[in-house]
This record gives structure tokens, C-alpha cells and sequence, in this order.
């Protein structure tokens, strides 16, 4: 018997993806939601919910993404259809259950819920974010190792250290990057994502 | 001028290049519109803009987990019946003509739509030779969340031509339509609703 891996799902375009786990096929789903999970987790807490809200409302999510998948219309738009669900279940979750009273004449999210700045091009960076993370995951060990130290480390690390931690010439540092990057890129343009 | 590398384009990017150099590139961008290496770095400004941004947070294991742990091939029963209904025209500015416009004063037409839900609030104002659609989705029952819905202007064939989601006040806008027919579809959590044949005409 074959056992099939995530991998060969994880760079496929959401359209495709859509497809494959509506034939049943658990790697895609599983490879779908690894994407989309830092979009999905973090609306919630941008709202300033605590982690046990943002627990459900993941769980949540996830569930309406999965009874929705075969009537998505616009599937190459998954993304933002996913940061409206979320969004939508913040508001459930604050207004029912902690009983909330909102006034309709101000019905302005920012007045209802406790904010930390956050505009439609505030969710449509992190759909991005979200979408290239999800790319650099892929890479290969060094390139992922590599990108992961230059992007994403906290404090962000010299050239210097990155050497030091990768074991490699602090002069080869640059050229990497950009070799790097053109994988990424490569998988990206896969995945489908846009310039604009 | 040969297509341009990652590794010119991010020196480019990050403003490390000689001036003849970024002059160089900058002529075979702009002023021999390379397409492809115009679009190369176009998207190599958003990767490098995205990552550079990124403070998204991930969900705990045991969380994603959880949500992986779904037997895919059992039908999922929805909760609530999916809905899909047409919007009445209720009022049209063109049809019910005011004395502003009889004296071509007002030109912008108001249209107003209805389903028993809902109402969808339509401003179509002509600006040079295309139409911009200003519009809010108003909840008739006065629920206390307001409609949020991704918003599709489509061809009369279907096809999707632009789309956008309405802010927290459930308005939405689309820019620059060229005359023509087209339906309207809004996808909002359990129905959606259309408006169809909408004329954008030029007088």
C-alpha cells in the first residue's frame, strides 16, 4: 500500500487543493490548513481575544471552512474568505457570548471591540504573510533554515551570527539570499500568489 | 539589456546598487518596459514586504490537531440551509426622476434593493466614460452585527470580474466599471443574495 505525504500537496494552488480535499484526500486538507493557520489564529488575537478564544475560533473556522469547501465560489479567493469567516466568528464570540450591548447607530467594529489598529489592508498583508510563510516551509533544509534566520528570528541576527549558526561563510550569506529567494519565488508563483 | 537576476533586483530593492547601475535597470524597467522583469520585482516587493511585516502567530499543536482530525469522506451536515435569493429593485433614481435630475443637476442614480433579510443600498455615479458603485448592505432586522459579505460584480456570462468584501460598516465600492450589464452577488454567511442585469450606461 502507497501511503501519500503532505508534500506533494503543500505547493499545489488553493483552487487545486479545494479539489483534492473535496475527493476525500486528508493530506490536502491537513496541507490547507497548515497555509492558512497563522491567517486564521491570528485575527482573533489581533482583536485582542484571549488564547483560549482564538483556540475555539480556530476550531471553529476550520469547521465552517470544511462544510463550505464544495460551495466556495470564488476558490482562488480562499484567503480572503477565510479572514471574513474569522472576523465574523470574533464578532460572534464577542458580542453573544460575552453579552455585549452594541449600538446600532455605531456599529464600527473598532468602537465594539478592543482594538490594536487594524484596517482591510491590515488582513490583506497577513493573508500574504501567511501565504509566504506557508512557502518558505517548504524549502529546502539550508534555504529554509537560511530565510527563517534573515525573516523571521527575533532579535533579528547579523550576517555574522547567521554564519556562526549556519556554519557557513558570512560572504556567501548574500548570494544564499538571493538564490534562496528565487526558490521561494518559484514556489510562490506555484501556490498563485499575485503582485498586487 | 539581458532579464535581470535575484540578485541585481534585491541590490536594486534594497538601494545598494552605484547610480549608473540603478539607472541601468531602471531604463530597462521603465523605458523598455520589460514585462517580465517588471513583474519579477513586483513580486519580489510584496514577498519582501510581507516577511518583512510578519508578526502572525501560529495556533499550539495540539490545536491544529484537532482541526486536522476530521474524516474528510463523512459528509459534513450544515448547520443552517444555504440560501440563494434574488434582490427586488425597490427604488431607481432614473425610473423616479427628481427635479435634480430633470435639470441634469444630480449625477449620481440611487438604486435600492431588497430581500426580506436585507437591503443593498446601491450609488452609481458615471466618471469619465466608466462608473463607480458605492454600496452598503443594510440588515433590515437591525441585528447587532453588521453584514459582512465578499462582494462579486460579474459579466453576464458569470465570470468573475472584480470582488471585494464590505467593511464593518457593510459598505463596499467598486472603481472605474465600464459600461455594460452585470450581476451583483453578495456571499454573505448562510444565503446569498443577487442582483441581476444591472445596467451601467452612459447617457
Amino acid at each position: 500500500m502507497v501511503t501519500m505525504t503532505v508534500e506533494p500537496f503543500a505547493s499545489l494552488p488553493d483552487t487545486e487543493l479545494i479539489d483534492a480535499c473535496l475527493t476525500g484526500t486528508s493530506q490536502a486538507w491537513e496541507a490547507l490548513l497548515v497555509r492558512y493557520q497563522r491567517l486564521i489564529y491570528s485575527i482573533p488575537l489581533r482583536y485582542g481575544l484571549p488564547e483560549h478564544d482564538a483556540n475555539d475560533i480556530f476550531q471553529n473556522v476550520s469547521l465552517l471552512l470544511l462544510k463550505n469547501l464544495a460551495r466556495l465560489r470564488d476558490r482562488e479567493r480562499l484567503g480572503a474568505w477565510l479572514v471574513i469567516t474569522t472576523r465574523r466568528e470574533c464578532w460572534r464570540m464577542f458580542h453573544h457570548d460575552r453579552q455585549v450591548t452594541i449600538h446600532p447607530e455605531t456599529v464600527d467594529l473598532n468602537e465594539q471591540v478592543p482594538d490594536v489598529g487594524h484596517s482591510e489592508d491590515d488582513f490583506l498583508a497577513l493573508e500574504r504573510q501567511t501565504v509566504v510563510r506557508a512557502a518558505i516551509e517548504l524549502l529546502d533544509g539550508p534555504c529554509h533554515q537560511l530565510l527563517t534566520q534573515l525573516f523571521y528570528a527575533e532579535p533579528r541576527p547579523s550576517y555574522t551570527e547567521i554564519a556562526h549558526a549556519l556554519a557557513l561563510p558570512e560572504g556567501s550569506i548574500g548570494p544564499n539570499r538571493a538564490r534562496c529567494l528565487e526558490k521561494l519565488m518559484r514556489i510562490l508563483e506555484k501556490m498563485g500568489l499575485s503582485e498586487s | 539589456m539581458t532579464h535581470l537576476t535575484y540578485t541585481t533586483l534585491l541590490s536594486y530593492i534594497g538601494n545598494r546598487l552605484p547610480d549608473a547601475d540603478r539607472a541601468e535597470i531602471e531604463t530597462h524597467l521603465f523605458s523598455d518596459s520589460c514585462q517580465q522583469c517588471g513583474s519579477k520585482a513586483a513580486r519580489l516587493r510584496v514577498v519582501l514586504d510581507a516577511v518583512s511585516k510578519d508578526r502572525s502567530v501560529a495556533p499550539p499543536a495540539a490545536v491544529l490537531r484537532k482541526a486536522l482530525n476530521v474524516d474528510l469522506k463523512q459528509p459534513v451536515s450544515l448547520s443552517q440551509p444555504f440560501l440563494q435569493m434574488l434582490a427586488k429593485l425597490q427604488f431607481d433614481s432614473r425610473l423616479q426622476l427628481s427635479p435634480m435630475q430633470a435639470r441634469g443637476v444630480a449625477k449620481t442614480r440611487h438604486m435600492l434593493f431588497s430581500t426580506p433579510q436585507l437591503d443593498i443600498d446601491l450609488e452609481i455615479t458615471p466618471e469619465h466614460g466608466d462608473h463607480n458603485l458605492v454600496g452598503q448592505i443594510l440588515d433590515s432586522e437591525q441585528a447587532d452585527e453588521p453584514s459582512l459579505a465578499f462582494v462579486s460584480l460579474k459579466s453576464e456570462t458569470g465570470e468573475v470580474l472584480q470582488g471585494t468584501e464590505t467593511d464593518s460598516l457593510g459598505q463596499f465600492t467598486f472603481q472605474q466599471v465600464p459600461p455594460g450589464v452585470y450581476d451583483l452577488t453578495f456571499d454573505l454567511e448562510s444565503q446569498e443574495v443577487f442582483i441581476s442585469s444591472l445596467e451601467l450606461m452612459n447617457d
